[in-house]
């Protein structure tokens, strides 16, 4: 099956995870996605390698990072009619606390899909959904 | 702990799990800017049909580097906390090369650090990210109080 072939199908079912299967950087950080109604929920669970400041301990930055593109990638595709993998172009996260050593919940929020062009935030949090840990603002060529 | 590149590397590879597993490497680092590098592995690969790595560990990178670019600046002696970083992607990574990044921390007021810097492979002059970065300060010791 080529990773179009997974894409489509994974839209036609609305089930995410064979996308997540498909991408080694995905399989490597055991990313799960849920559906919680409308939104696509990507999942990342606690790993000790994913520890970037030992005293607090808090998650590496960089990994927030990592799981915010690959939540508001997957949210897109989700969203999204073409089975291609969209490229993205940039990305701004902010950080707001430090990430527990918890699982970690993203999703991204589609606000502009345009032909050439889509612009997703992102959100990630942990327990609660009221208090995130970090936002992220990207994106993503189409074409 | 007074800044020193063993300390640094030392730290890195036993003290800080993420930089040890992706197995971040310390270049060089000093106060004009930090050097490091992650070598390939397949589990980095983002788009299994060209082999370009995610830009997840493109981010990992670049936050890792910007953070420390900040610790010879200041002498050691702050904390810092990230508070944005930005990344623009300028073009698609080599399948199976390894990532290099080099981030200077170019100003620093009282409280806040800001950093921007590059990942690149082989050659710096065609990188295939740029990065901006801004991070809260704890000083820990007197730094920053020297002219």
């Amino acid at each position: 099956m080529t990773l179009a072939d997974g894409i489509r199908a994974a839209q036609a079912s609305g089930d995410l995870q064979p996308l997540i299967e498909a991408v080694p950087y995905f399989r490597w950080l055991k990313l799960r996605v849920e559906r919680h109604g409308e939104e696509l929920v990507t999942i990342l669970p606690f790993q000790d390698m994913l520890i970037g400041n030992p005293m607090l301990p808090a998650l590496h930055g960089g990994i927030t990072g990592a799981l915010l593109e690959s939540a508001a990638m997957i949210s897109l595709i989700g969203a999204m009619e073409k089975p291609k993998l969209p490229r993205i172009i940039n990305i701004t996260v902010d950080y707001l606390r430090p990430g527990r050593p918890l699982d970690c919940l993203a999703t991204g929020l589609v606000t502009k899909q345009g032909r050439r062009v889509a612009n997703v935030r992102a959100l990630a949090w942990q327990g609660d959904r009221e208090k995130l840990i970090a936002t992220a603002s990207a994106h993503f060529m189409m074409i | 702990m007074k800044f020193d590149l063993e300390n640094m590397r030392a730290l890195m590879s036993s003290g800080i799990p993420h930089m040890a597993e992706v197995g971040l490497e310390l270049i060089s680092m000093d106060d004009t800017g930090v050097v490091g590098r992650i070598p390939h592995r397949d589990e980095f690969i983002g788009d299994p049909e060209s082999g370009v790595v995610h830009g997840g560990i493109v981010t990992v990178l670049l936050d890792s580097l910007s953070g420390m670019s900040v610790v010879p600046v200041l002498g050691g002696m702050a904390m810092t906390a990230t508070l944005d970083l930005r990344i623009d992607y300028l073009r698609p990574a080599a399948p199976g090369e390894d990532l290099f990044a080099k981030v200077r921390c170019y100003k620093t007021t009282r409280n806040i650090a800001f950093t921007r810097g590059i990942a690149y492979q082989g050659d710096m002059d065609d990188p295939i990210a740029h990065a901006t970065g801004s991070f809260m300060l704890t000083r820990t010791g007197n730094a920053g109080t020297q002219p």
